[in-house]
């Protein structure tokens, strides 16, 4: 099963796409700071949970996005309505990927009680100054694929960055593409750290970190141990041949990763 | 017609080979490539020759803010505006200005300009661009997809606080102030005249016409290129059913002027192509983050996005054909500024007459003769319109030398 629905918020003047796919118990899944682009991982979870996916704040498939504000604690905001508007009862299991496990992560902390799982796949969130992770939203296209992916070269990494062949369609993938990059920027500007590590003694879910283990954005070491001196309780699965973008360079090790801590 | 002389303060000690060496002139510029000593000469040259403009006949002399750069050497604008406003006379001290979305509180600005106008004698003209990509977004951090509406509030706020004859409170987004009170005041009333510098984005033409403010078009690419902004702009203009005052627009050009168009080329063309091959030298990606530019200015095709490639090399002949420069004889040049003024429909002419790695000598030269051999020719213009958009205080110095 794969469908979409629009959640609206805000009295209406904000509105969120989200894509559901398949069935079984729900699962959020929370996309990077590139678009929903992680199919194939999708479709694996929704081989075992019904997944709701929502677009981002500014990104393809959102109105409204003038009336958030800029700092975390809207963002949380909305997705706590967002979540609401789902109707789907806490506790959920929430994953996030980058951009999107930052959203995770934060939500886990703001509202303990209502994440029961958490998956946080190579997170953005915190940073640490004797590790500077790359700047996403400066860095040129070639220099970007570089730095997200294991294998810039290999199919994953030039399907992301790849536009249409369609000059008319290129333009609207460019679009699209700059529409979700300022989505993102609104959040984590200039630097991806908002202020979680003060708040992640908050989270109460059982947390599994996901990380490939050629990451260049948030690089395994130092950062997973940093990850876990904040979630002492969290496990670690560290996939091989994966970049920051593991999500679409090993989607299947991603993904069962996933289920095992979800269904555990 | 107003003209004005322009410095950008470049830092003339980058190394010959900076383009294949280094990543980019601006944001990540490696520090030890400033040399503090050779700064100090430069700072008090670039003074001199702003100082010494001020005397040959231009109706003002303008300075700016950019950071962390090898293009331009003034972080605070304000600074050298001070000294200028102590060591000069009569002509306009123009800011252009101070980038308000990055000081908290943006009243730092209200307050500084305010000391210079005292200090001028009512002589500043106060310009609020919103400041490049590099210098706000990666430079100092600020928010592209909140920087336009910090900037609109900044101006809200620092017009208020020079306007409101008491005490305030200011219950803003980005600025929450119980008491606003800037001393000292301007002199000039209601506040210095605004200027808006700007590239070519869209919406700043619909803002600048509901202010009725003055439009700057601060880009290097030559008066042809600049048609398009200008057609743009006027239309605008129209739009809100505004007379097409001249004053209203304000235009920078790189004029070279010598005995011959062979001349001018030997004697500037490698300082134009010092600026471009080096001061343009930007790495892609910190020219346009995203969000910095808005949808409604991309749409409307003046976008500059991140690319991988930015072509910096230029050559003298191309730049004279597309007119980023004008050169010649002091005759060709006037044609050709009466051409730029008529076309561009504009009143306030900004000359950059010294510009990349021109020595004291050589920028000296370049100046003294347009001053003397074109201005005069120009000064003509417009004088049927009210140039509301010029100090209360100021006025050109007769010239004398």
């Amino acid at each position: 099963m794969s469908d979409s629905t629009t959640v609206r918020t805000r009295q209406g003047r904000v509105s969120t796409a989200v894509e559901v796919l398949g069935d079984g118990p729900p699962l959020i899944y929370l996309h990077g700071p590139f678009g929903f682009v992680e199919h194939e991982l999708a479709n694996r979870l929704a081989e075992h949970f019904t997944v709701y996916v929502p677009a981002h704040p500014g990104f393809e498939g959102t109105s409204g996005f003038d009336e958030l504000g800029s700092t975390v604690f809207d963002l949380v905001l909305h997705y706590d309505d967002v979540l609401q508007g789902l109707g789907v009862p806490p506790p959920l299991s929430v994953v996030g990927h980058s951009y999107g496990a930052f959203i995770a992560a934060e939500l886990a902390a703001f509202s303990p009680d209502r994440i029961g799982r958490l998956a946080l796949i190579s997170p953005l969130g915190i940073w640490r100054d004797d590790c500077p992770q790359p700047d996403l939203f400066g860095l040129t296209p070639r220099t970007l694929a570089a730095t997200l992916f294991c294998d810039p070269a290999g199919s994953a990494a030039t399907a992301l960055f790849r536009p249409p062949e369609d000059p008319v369609a290129a333009v609207e993938w460019n679009r699209r593409r700059r529409a979700s990059a300022v989505g993102a920027v609104k959040y984590l500007w200039p630097i991806p750290d908002k202020g979680l590590a003060t708040r992640a003694y908050r989270i109460k879910a059982p947390t599994a970190l996901i990380w490939g283990a050629g990451d260049r954005v948030v690089p395994v070491e130092p950062y997973l141990a940093t990850f876990q001196q904040l979630l002492p309780r969290a496990t670690a699965t560290v996939c091989p041949d994966g970049g920051h973008m593991v999500v679409l360079e090993q989607p299947e090790a991603v993904a069962a990763a996933i289920v095992e801590h979800v269904r555990e | 017609m107003k003209m004005y002389y322009f410095h950008l303060m470049p830092y003339r000690g980058l190394p010959d080979d900076f383009r294949d060496r280094y990543h980019s002139v601006w944001v990540d510029i490696p520090p030890k490539l400033f040399d503090p000593v050779l700064g100090g000469e430069l700072y008090n040259e670039y003074l001199d020759e702003l100082i010494e403009a001020s005397t040959l006949g231009f109706d003002g002399i303008c300075v700016n803010e950019h950071h962390q750069n090898g293009y331009g050497l003034m972080p605070s604008p304000n600074l050298i505006a001070s000294i200028l406003a102590r060591q000069t006379k009569d002509v306009a001290i123009v800011l252009l200005g101070n980038s308000i979305a990055l000081y908290n509180p943006p009243i730092r600005v209200a307050e500084e300009v305010a000391m210079l106008d005292c200090i001028s004698g009512g002589r500043v003209i106060s310009g609020f661009p919103v400041g490049t990509s590099m210098d706000t977004n990666y430079c100092y951090g600020i928010n592209p997809a909140t920087l336009r509406e910090r900037y609109r509030e900044a101006e809200e706020l620092i017009v208020q606080a020079w306007i409101k004859e008491d005490v305030f409170s200011f219950n803003g987004k980005y600025n929450q102030l119980r008491y606003v009170n800037v001393w000292p005041r301007p002199i000039q009333k209601p506040h210095p005249p605004i200027w808006i510098p700007g590239g070519g984005s869209v919406e700043t033409w619909d803002w600048v016409c509901q202010k009725n403010y003055m439009y700057a078009a601060l880009a290097f690419s030559g008066y042809k290129r600049a048609q398009k902004t200008f057609d743009g702009f006027w239309d605008v203009v129209d739009k809100y059913d505004l007379p097409r005052n001249p004053y209203r627009g304000g235009f920078i050009q790189f004029v070279t002027v010598a005995d011959n168009e062979a001349m001018a080329a030997e004697m500037y063309g490698p300082h134009l192509e010092w600026f471009y091959n080096k001061t343009q030298h930007v790495y892609g990606g910190f020219i346009d983050a995203p969000g910095y530019r808005t949808g409604a200015t991309i749409a409307a095709g003046f976008t500059a996005e991140q690319a991988d490639v930015r072509i910096t090399e230029r050559k003298w002949p191309q730049l004279v054909d597309e007119g980023v420069v004008i050169a010649g004889s002091p005759s060709q040049v006037t044609e050709q500024l009466e051409t730029l003024i008529t076309n561009l429909n504009v009143g306030a002419l900004m000359f950059m007459s010294h510009f990349g790695s021109m020595s004291r000598e050589t920028g000296q030269y370049n100046t003294r003769r347009i001053a003397r051999e074109v201005i005069p020719n120009l000064r003509h213009f417009w004088s049927e319109w009210t140039d509301e958009w010029y100090p209360q205080y100021a006025r050109r110095a007769v010239h004398v030398g």
